[in-house]
This record gives structure tokens, sequence and C-alpha cells, in this order.
């Protein structure tokens, strides 16, 4: 199902590529993943899983929850959301743990490669897009890795104008500062992009680099630069695992970059800004939202996002919980209810919802595992969404040779993403040799704006926080 | 100050098995002290492996008797030994003819090794590529055990019985009387008033031993192992063993991953880092592929390291050693996992009657001061 008449986007005719799913033939837009394209033909089933064949979906759709695990050309667990459909593939099903294949050519001793760089950033969205390019900039070499086919991270789905103060980018829509940052990286000659290419450890001797499932690449960087962004939260309730239940980034990948329209009903969890966000992004591409549910007893969002969606209809429940997903092998429904301030169901109050997406939006996590297997000092930290890196405040880890940036540091938002990549990428160049007096003028700079965009009584538990994680 | 018959350095494979067979022996009074949780040294990051397709006769009586009491003891505590062999690949002539003299041995001390054509060694296991051999040997009795469910076992094992078990409590002391015999363990929470301490502290023997004054001749030795994610399970039944390719073990769990590693470098000396290194992951990468091609389709989901503690002549160092009422138990060389029970056994043996059946006078730590060193036992997985 495709998305048609949307009031801020347009999905030109691409060119149509056929791939067989099934044995079956399917067609799917030129620079389509797997997942959108078989999503757009109302395959939402992916595979079972492995030990209780349960039905698996499409959930993160940014390559990172593995719920989406194809075999593909006879290669078993491709993650298909960040997969992009080809000509003549093969695309099966997996039903539980997938075949090893029986036979294979063997690995070609080219399959390794050794290199150097002066930055390695890893992660292509706002915090790294920043920190390239600055870096950059300085005159330093970079490399760029993300392992989903483009660039832009969670930044290219934001359709709507950014919240935030003025000169802070706020009023542009996301995917235009994603534009933006895209086309300057690929435009710039000290920039190396490597899309489809995911950072699997950080080894003395090097990062290990594997890209496209065929070649394996140690980079041996000057700096790193660690910007992975953030995984999306779960809650439990039966039936979480099945197909239909989306986090809130998941349903904007497929809207917003495919332009394939999720489902027709939709209930979102969680009314943070975020969870709002989405709805109203479900609103314009014409799904029908029947509720926003929200467990503490205020809306967590701003105002301004609450009241657009009001202005639709769409009740935002709060206090309320979902009890369950119904289903068997997709969502056909959902079973809500209000509770008291001791956290007790009100009998009464339930209710059942017949939709076929749940949109969860309850919190993201920092995506810390390479930062933790660098051996980078790291601190659970709630507010700031889970362990993050202690650092101090031109983002420099406990290794001095590591830096994070963004999402990855503590969950906030594109904006101080972006500052917290510029302070990495131009510190990272003073530190290396080629940056110099611009790049500690656009640190301070950055510092001041960070310092303005955590102000008020709103962010005092972040700043809190972030204060308990910096050191020096 | 509590008083005990014996006090056990370490929760690890060879810790826990002594205490069992003291238990069984009707030696109640016995305390198993773990600086860490059970498992957390070496056994937990094995490779799962137990064979007893060894080259010598004491290693292969050893594993004989091991692995008859693997089956008794996946029953009495609850795990399961899962006895689907071990396939050592052989790619030369002269490979094949060595291990068919090998096999002459081990048949002679009543183990069931076969030599096997590469078309049957492809039956054991399919994704194998078979084209390059010239022939494999089999031991079907050999096998696997999951360490955490083998020391969770015993656990449970000892929560029903005697045996106190006490982790996150270190030894840190040891005082002798002025005679030489043991007076007291001192640990970070307690003293233990006993007469026979056994060492079995794995790769911290050492440490272990210098509190008695003793220099041990045990060295820790990184080595790691990786593990994939899952595949269909059953795939990869028996452990593969390829010596042309850097030593590799691989196999699969129940669960369905891959789990194994290469041998330790030549050039690697003693150390107490246990960071993983991306060398090794190149190396099993290569060998694993050349093994089963197919697995250049595997993610590794997990990588880690352990220690292989290790003797001068590769082969463990067994019984009491110069404080009287001191055992030691360790210096295992890289299979201490697999010989757990026999160990348990013998070291249970001496300490309650002073003798044993089984062949541990061959593993007598003295031999290493008369300068009698064993050819080393065949080594991995
Ligand atoms: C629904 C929604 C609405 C939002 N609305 C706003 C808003 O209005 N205003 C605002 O300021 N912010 C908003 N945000 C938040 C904002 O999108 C994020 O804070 C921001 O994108 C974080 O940027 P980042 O660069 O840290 O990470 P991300 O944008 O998440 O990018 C991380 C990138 O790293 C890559 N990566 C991760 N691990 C690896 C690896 N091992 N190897 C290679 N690549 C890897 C990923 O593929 C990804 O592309 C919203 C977020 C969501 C989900
Ligand atoms: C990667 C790898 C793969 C292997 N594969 C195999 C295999 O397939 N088959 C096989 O048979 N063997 C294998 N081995 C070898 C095997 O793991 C060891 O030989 C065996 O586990 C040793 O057991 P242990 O109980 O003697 O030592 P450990 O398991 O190391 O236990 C010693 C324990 O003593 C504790 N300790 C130390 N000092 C103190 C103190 N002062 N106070 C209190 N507690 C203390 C430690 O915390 C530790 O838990 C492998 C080893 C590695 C590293």
């Amino acid at each position: 199902m495709r998305v048609k008449d949307h009031p801020v986007l347009s999905f030109p005719e691409r060119e149509e590529i056929t791939f067989t799913y099934q044995g079956k033939e399917v067609t799917a837009r030129q620079g389509e993943t797997i997942a959108a394209a078989l999503h757009n033909h109302g395959v939402l089933e992916l595979s079972k899983s492995g030990d209780k064949l349960r039905p698996r979906g499409l959930f993160c759709s940014i390559g990172k929850c593995s719920s989406c695990l194809m075999t593909v050309d006879g290669v078993p667990n491709v993650r298909t959301c960040i997969t992009l459909a080809q000509e003549g593939m093969v695309v099966e099903k997996q039903e539980g743990f997938p075949d090893l294949p029986r036979e294979a050519e063997p690995l070609e001793p080219s399959s390794t490669e050794t290199r150097e760089t002066d930055v390695l950033v890893i992660g292509g969205g706002p915090a790294g897009l920043k920190a390239s390019l600055t870096a950059a900039d300085a005159g330093g070499d970079v490399t760029l890795v993300d392992e989903n086919p483009f660039l832009g991270g969670q930044l290219i789905k934001q359709t709507h104008k950014f919240f935030g103060s003025s000169d802070l980018d706020a009023g542009t829509r996301g995917i235009a500062i994603g534009d933006d940052l895209v086309g300057a990286v690929k435009a710039h000659e000290n920039i190396e992009e490597m899309t489809g290419t995911s950072a699997v450890g950080v080894y003395k001797e090097a990062v290990g680099l594997y890209k496209n499932m065929e070649k394996f690449v140690k980079l041996n960087p000057g700096k790193l630069i660690v910007a992975t962004g953030a995984t999306e939260k779960m809650i439990p309730f039966p039936n979480n695992d099945l197909p239909g239940v989306y986090g809130a980034g998941g349903i904007q990948t497929l809207m917003n970059v495919h332009g394939v329209k999720p489902g027709k009903s939709a209930v979102i969890v969680g009314a943070g800004n975020v969870g709002l966000i989405v709805t109203y992004q479900l609103l314009q591409a014409g799904v029908d939202v029947q509720a926003v549910v929200e467990v503490a007893p205020e809306i967590g969002g701003y105002f301004v996002h609450a009241a657009k969606i009001r202005r639709f209809g769409v009740p935002i429940l709060t206090c309320h919980t979902v009890l369950e997903v119904v289903g068997e092998e997709r969502v056909e429904g959902v079973r809500i209810g209000e509770i008291d301030e001791n956290s007790e169901l009100l009998q009464e109050s339930t209710q059942y919802l017949d939709v076929g997406i749940v949109g969860l939006s309850v919190g993201l996590s920092p995506s810390y595992k390479l930062l933790a297997h660098a051996g980078c000092e790291l601190q659970l930290n709630p507010v700031l969404g889970g362990y993050v890196p202690i650092r101090d405040q031109r983002m420099r880890t406990t290794r001095d040779d590591v830096y994070v940036a963004g999402d990855a540091s503590g969950i906030e938002e594109a904006t101080s993403a972006m500052l917290e990549g510029t302070i990495a990428g131009a510190d990272a160049a003073i530190e290396l040799g080629v940056g110099g007096g611009r790049e500690e003028e656009k640190i301070d700079d950055c510092l001041n704006k960070l310092k303005d965009l955590r102000a008020g009584p709103y962010y005092r538990e972040l700043r809190k926080s972030i204060q308990g994680v910096e050191i020096g | 100050m509590k008083s005990r018959d014996v006090i056990i350095i370490g929760g690890g494979s060879t810790g826990l098995s002594i205490a069992y067979y003291l238990s069984k022996f009707g030696v109640d009074d016995v305390s198993v002290l773990e600086m860490n949780y059970v498992g957390s040294g070496s056994t937990g990051r094995c490779g799962t492996g137990i064979r007893a397709q060894f080259a010598d006769e004491a290693t292969i009586k050893m594993m004989k008797h091991a692995e008859g009491e693997w089956r008794e003891l996946a029953e009495e505590i609850g795990f399961e030994f899962r006895q689907t062999g071990y396939l050592y690949l052989h790619h030369t002539e002269e490979e094949l003819n060595q291990y068919r003299q090998i096999k002459e041995l081990q048949n002679s001390l009543g183990v069931p090794t076969e030599i096997l054509t590469p078309t049957e060694a492809r039956e054991l296991c399919e994704p194998l590529d078979v084209s390059k051999l010239t022939g494999a040997s089999y031991n079907p009795e050999d096998g696997k055990a999951h360490p955490f469910e083998v020391v969770t076992g015993f656990k449970k094992y000892f929560q029903e019985g005697n045996v106190e078990l006490r982790e996150n409590v270190k030894v840190v002391e040891v005082e002798l009387r002025k005679e030489g015999r043991l007076k007291k363990v001192e640990t970070a929470d307690g003293t233990y008033e006993t007469e026979v301490l056994v060492n079995a502290a794995g790769g911290w023997a050492p440490a272990v031993g210098e509190m008695m004054g003793l220099d041990l001749p045990v060295e820790p030795y990184r080595h790691q192992a990786i593990i994939t994610e899952p595949f269909k399970p059953g795939t990869i039944e028996p452990m593969v063993i390829s010596m042309k390719h850097e030593s590799a073990y691989l196999t699969q769990t129940e669960r369905g991953g891959i789990i194994g590693g290469v041998g330790t470098p030549e050039d690697e000396r003693p150390t107490y880092d246990t960071t993983e290194t991306l060398d090794f992951e190149e190396r099993v990468s290569r060998a694993f592929t050349a093994i089963i091609p197919s697995l250049k389709y595997a993610r590794i989901l997990r990588h880690w390291a352990g220690y292989y503690a290790t003797s001068p002549d590769g082969n463990p160092l067994l019984g009491e050693y110069k404080v009287p009422g001191h055992y030691l138990a360790a210096g295992y060389s890289g299979h201490g996992y697999m010989m757990a029970p026999s160990v348990g056994e013998g070291i249970a043996e001496l300490i309650t009657s002073g003798e044993t059946e089984l062949p541990l006078d061959y593993y007598d730590p003295e031999r290493i001061d008369r300068g009698e060193l064993r050819d080393a036992a065949v080594q991995m997985g």
C-alpha cells in the first residue's frame, strides 16, 4: 500500500525492479529496501522466530533489532530493513533458525583489507554527518561508515518542522537539514563514505568493518568518533512481538523514506514528542489513528504537537496502557485500559480497539556497544536512556582517541546531536594537528548553543544527568 | 573460625568435581571458595569439548574413564552430555597413517575410534568441504557439554547436600604451622582452619601457591573463542578438528550457535590479559571457512578469551605437592574441562585413601622438579 497525496512529501515514480519472494515475482521501486517492498505488497510476516516459531515482522527499520532477518540469494540472516531490493534477488522466509547452506564458494583471499584514516566516524546520522564535515573542513581525511544503504540516520524521516531555538534550524524540516548535510558530505573531497558497512568491533589493533557481507576492512584511525545513535525500546505485554507492532522510527522509515503506508489504523503508545510527531505523520499519510495511550498522568511532549493531533480528533489517553495485542499472525487489535495511582488496572475502563498497527514510542536507549568494546568507561543513566560513556565537554571518552556524539552519548535530539558532532569533529582535528583557531571557535560556539538548548526548567533533569557523566 | 576437613580454592570444573567426589566418598565437611562466581574462570569460557582421542596411554585412560563418568554425572546432576563424537580431519597420507597408529592404541584401551573415508566424514557433517581430505578419525563416544549447565548442576547438587559452596569469596592468605603443615586459610570474608587444601585455581594457581611460598610451574596463556549466530541445530554435530588449519576446533551448540577457536600463536607470551584480538577473529574466520565454506555467511556474535593454564610439558599437575595436605590440580594446558570427572575422582581418592587406580602418578607435579617431562598431550578443544 503506497502513500498517496502526502502534504509534505512526494514520491516520484521510480524505475521498477522485480525480485522473487517465496518463488513468486514481486515488484519494488529502485532504492527501496526488501522489507519495505514486501510491506507494500502486504507481506508483514518476514520470518518465524528461532526457538518458538513466532511470527516476526519489521520493528526498528534501521538495522538494530534483527526482527526482519530473511534469507537472500542463499545468504541467511540478512537484515532486510537495511538491504535494498535488487533485480532478480531471491528472497526467502526463514522458518526458525535458518539452515546453514551445504555448499558455498571458498572465501576469497582478497576479502580482507587494511587501511588507515585520520578520523573514522561510525554512524551517518546528524551527529556523524556534522562530525565528518567539521573534521574534513579542517583538512583531515575522514572515513564515514553507516550500515544503512543511505546516510542521514533518523533525520531523513523527520518531515515535520523542528522544534528548538530559532538559530538552531528550528522551523526547518528535518528532511531538509538531512538533505543539506548529506549533500555536503557527498561533495566533500576529504570524506570517504562507506554505506552498507557495519562496524563490528573496536579492537586494539584496528576497528573492524564489515562491508556488504563481502569485505572485512581493518581500519586504523587516528581518532574514532562513535555516533551510532540509539535503539528503540520495547515494553512487555502479550504479543508485543507480532508483526504490526513497530517502533516509532520504524513507522517513519516505511512512510517517509519509502512512501509505504504501514496499515489502515493505529494506536500509538507513548505521548512524548516522538509519539506525538509520529501520530501526526501517520495522519498525514492517511492512516486512522484511534488513540495515543500514555501511562503517565501527563503528556510528555510539547503542547503544540499535542494540540495538532487533537485537532484531528485523536484522543490522548493519559494514565492508560496497553494490556495486550490480539492476533495470531499479525496485530488484529489491541486492548487498552486505565490505571490508578497505584498502577492497578480499573477493570471497567478496558476497551478493545480494532487496529492493525501498534506504534511504540516508549523511548530510546543509546547504542553503546562499540564504546563498551573499546573499553570506554560507561555509566547507567536512566534520564539519558541507558548506558552512556563518561566524557568531557569536548565529547572525549575515557579513551583519549575515542569520541562520542549524538544519541549514543545520551538521548536528546537532532539539534544537540549536530552540535556534539561538530565539537567532536573539531576537537579530533585539533588533536591530530590539522585543526586550529577556527575549530576552537566552532567548539566555543557549539558549547554555547548547547547551553542555550538545554536551558529552562523542562531540561533540568537532563542537565543534571549530563553533568553526572561529564568529567574534566 | 570455622574448621573444615577440606578447603577447595576455585569453583571451576576442577574444584566442583573434586568436591562432588569427596562428598560421594563420605567427606561432607568440604568448602569450595570461589572468588567470583562458578564457572567464571576458564571453565565458563571453554569450547565445551570432551574427547578420549589422545595419543598417550595415561591421557587416553583418564579420558576413557572420564567419558563414563560424564554420562553418569549428566544423569545425576542434570545436564546434557551429548555424545556426538570428535571428528579429526586428515589432509595427507602421512597424517592419516599417523592417526591409524593412534587409533590402534586408542582401540587397545577400549576407545572405539574408527578411520572414516572423506565421504563418510561428510555424512556426519554435511556442510563440510571434504574435497581435500584423505580421511578422518572419529570416536562416537566423544562429545560436548555446556559448561554453565554443568556448573549450575553442581551448584544445585551441593545445595541439596552438605558441600558448602561460597561465591564472591577470595582466598587471600594461607598460613602454615611451624612444622610445615597447613593451619588456616584466610579469605576476604572469614577464616577457615583446615589440614587439607586443594589448589584448583586454574590460571591463578601460582598466586595460591605463592601464599604457601611455592613457585608453581603454571603459566596463563590467553586462549580465545567465538560463537556465531544460531543456525538450525543438528547441522554440525561432531566436534570437528583440523590440525592443518591452525588446530581449529568447531562444533554447534544445542541452541544452534557455532562455537570454537584456533590454536594459540607460537609467539604468544604468558599473560593475564583477556582482551580479544582482531587477529584471532581473522585467523578463526579463515580456518573455519576453509573447513566449512558456508560459514562465511555466519556472523560472529560473541568473542572472548580465557586461559590455558599451562605446565612445562603440557600435561596437568595433579597430586599432593610439597606442603603436606596441599593438593594441586591445575596446569591442564587446554583440556582441563573434559578431564574434570577423572581428576575429581582421583584427587578425592588420594585425599581419602592415599591411592587411586587412575593413572594420577603420571601427572605427579614433582616430575617437573625431577626433570621428567612427559610428551605433550595433543592439544586443542
Ligand atoms: C520519531 C522521531 C521524531 C523525532 N523528532 C525530532 C525533532 O523534531 N527534533 C529533533 O531535534 N530531534 C528529533 N528526533 C531525534 C533525532 O532524530 C535524533 O536525536 C537524532 O537523529 C540522533 O542523531 P544521531 O546522529 O546521534 O543518531 P541517528 O540519527 O540514530 O544515526 C545513527 C546512525 O548510525 C548508524 N549505525 C549504528 N550502529 C552502526 C554500526 N555498528 N556500524 C555502522 N553504522 C552504524 C545507523 O545506521 C544510523 O544511520 C526524533 C526522533 C524520532 C525517532
Ligand atoms: C577458549 C577456551 C576453550 C577451551 N576449550 C576446552 C575444551 O573444549 N575442552 C576442555 O576440556 N578444555 C577446554 N579449555 C580448557 C578448560 O577451560 C580449562 O582447562 C578448565 O576449565 C580448567 O578448569 P579449572 O577449574 O581448573 O579452572 P578455572 O575454570 O579457571 O577455575 C579456577 C577458579 O578459581 C578461582 N580462583 C582463583 N584464585 C582464587 C582465589 N584466590 N580465591 C578464590 N577463588 C579463586 C577463579 O575465579 C576460577 O573460577 C578451554 C579453555 C579456553 C580458554
